[in-house]
């Protein structure tokens, strides 16, 4: 962490190299959590450009509350969240309704890189909330604390959205039997 | 089930509980809730055995490339009072990054190889070759962006270059449409990948073009065998390196060499020839 910090104050006093590095040590992660939302390696791409983008422009006014990586990431999903209601404009403005506008490379693409991709399918099946939570907590590992942070909701909700998520999930795998209470509007 | 219930659930099924919690919890659960608990857990089995997404070498060379765009297009719009970075040296015009240096410092060394394959072609008086423009002054132009650790593969492939050119047609025959800018293009440590995702990997090779070479979809199209090319460089595709290395006129009509460096050639440049109209290969260096 102290390290990002590090870097960090060498960014903001004018150092590209610091931004570069910053950028290599969590593009990765930055990626895999928009892949993750996205389900499309082209609008991933196109978020984790967002994220660093939005790291170059306002990395002076992260005021150092919580870890650098928990900072990108919750601008990792925010730019997820934003593109995802884009993307819904646009197929509500482009198709008749009930048109599937499944992307079948995409598809394809993300099938490659997971073992599970009626798992891959089910997780974009998620509501944005529930999806960012179950991501966050169960795909890359943060602890609830730490999604919680990254969310910027009480570590309650965290766990009613992880909760939820998981149920919707084990559902349309077929691990359980349907959930026993419909997911209900998480409180926000 | 109530809230409460769910809330243990989670933990239970994410293990954050200390291990007497957990199963003092555990034991006080509802019938429902232990089904809940055992359905969670299946599918966190499932979850650790996905893999996580990860970019290709050719999709984290578009990412840069684009950022870096975005840096210039950022520090052209604003004024740099406005952005991140107003302390210490202005950044107005933003240097190249680091991984550019690296790009092409693996690119020189690509040109390197290539070009001692297409040497080796041209003296030897290859038929399909002889007749045929070269433009490789062009293919060294984008390397000098290379700073400081690459200047000595520089001034080799320069070297080089001047060498062949002894033997080229003079540059004003030169029938390439293309420019500079489709001289090179680097994807270090590119990885292979197998033929039931290479219709997709071509579709990234070409944005990559796109994107890192900064033309219209319209000039990649005309480098006209690049997907024949590229397919032929199967098994061991991704082509690790990609050059137009020259694009000529003989009595077949016009000629395209495209360099790659495989992981089925490892080290040493393959150079195809095509006729650029059929894309029938011509010659391909080393056999």
């Amino acid at each position: 962490m102290s390290e990002d910090f590090e870097l960090l104050d060498r960014f903001i006093a004018g150092d590209q190299d610091a931004f570069n590095e910053l950028m290599c040590s969590h593009e990765g992660r930055v990626f895999a959590i928009a892949m993750r939302m996205m389900r499309d390696r082209e609008a991933a791409l196109d978020a984790t450009q967002e994220t660093f983008l939005t790291l170059y422009r306002k990395a002076d006014r992260f005021h150092r509350k919580s870890a650098f990586s928990t900072w990108l990431y919750r601008v990792t999903i925010n730019t997820c969240y934003d593109q995802l209601r884009r993307q819904k404009r646009r197929r509500a403005d482009a198709l008749p309704e009930g048109t599937d506008p499944a992307d079948p490379r995409s598809a394809d693409e993300i099938e490659g890189a997971e073992l599970r991709p009626d798992l891959s399918r089910a997780l974009a099946g998620l509501s944005e909330n529930f999806r960012a939570a179950v991501v966050l907590v169960d795909f890359e590992g943060h602890s609830l604390e730490t999604v919680a942070e990254i969310l910027e909701v009480p570590i309650g909700t965290v766990k009613s959205r992880v909760f939820r998520g998981r149920s919707i999930l084990a559902e349309k795998l077929g691990n359980l039997s349907p959930v026993s209470n419909p997911p209900k509007k998480d409180h926000e | 089930m109530n809230s409460h219930e769910e809330q243990l659930i989670v933990e239970l099924a994410s293990g954050s509980l200390p291990e007497e919690e957990a199963r003092r919890v555990e034991a006080s659960l509802s019938e429902e809730a232990r089904r809940e608990l055992a359905a969670h857990r299946l599918l966190l089995g499932a979850v650790a055995k996905t893999e996580r997404p990860v970019m290709t070498d050719i999709e984290r060379g578009r990412l840069r490339h684009r950022v870096t765009e975005g840096i210039s297009e950022v520090t052209r719009e604003l004024d740099a009072t406005q952005i991140a970075v107003p302390t210490g040296s202005t950044p107005q015009r933003v240097r190249a990054i680091r991984w550019m240096r690296f790009a092409s410092a693996a690119t020189v060394a690509a040109l390197f190889v290539g070009v001692v394959a297409v040497g080796t072609q041209l003296q030897g008086g290859s038929s399909d070759s002889s007749d045929t423009t070269t433009s490789f002054a062009a293919a060294t132009a984008d390397t000098s962006i290379a700073a400081g650790e690459s200047s000595a593969a520089d001034d080799l492939t320069e070297e080089l270059f001047d060498a062949l050119a002894g033997d080229a047609v003079p540059p004003e025959q030169t029938t390439t449409p293309l420019g500079r800018s489709f001289s090179q293009l680097a994807v270090p440590q590119a990885p292979s990948v197998d033929a039931d995702t290479v219709e997709s990997d071509l579709e990234d090779v070409a944005r990559f073009v796109t994107e890192s070479a900064s033309v219209d979809l319209a000039a990649v199209e005309e480098l006209a065998c690049f997907d024949v090319a590229t397919l032929d460089a199967l098994p061991g595709f991704l082509v690790k390196v990609f050059t137009l290395m020259y694009r000529g006129q003989d009595a077949d009509g016009y000629t395209d060499a495209i360099g790659f460096q495989t992981d089925a050639v490892d080290d040493e440049a393959a150079i195809r020839i095509y006729n650029s109209q059929t894309c029938v290969e011509l010659a391909t260096t080393p056999r």
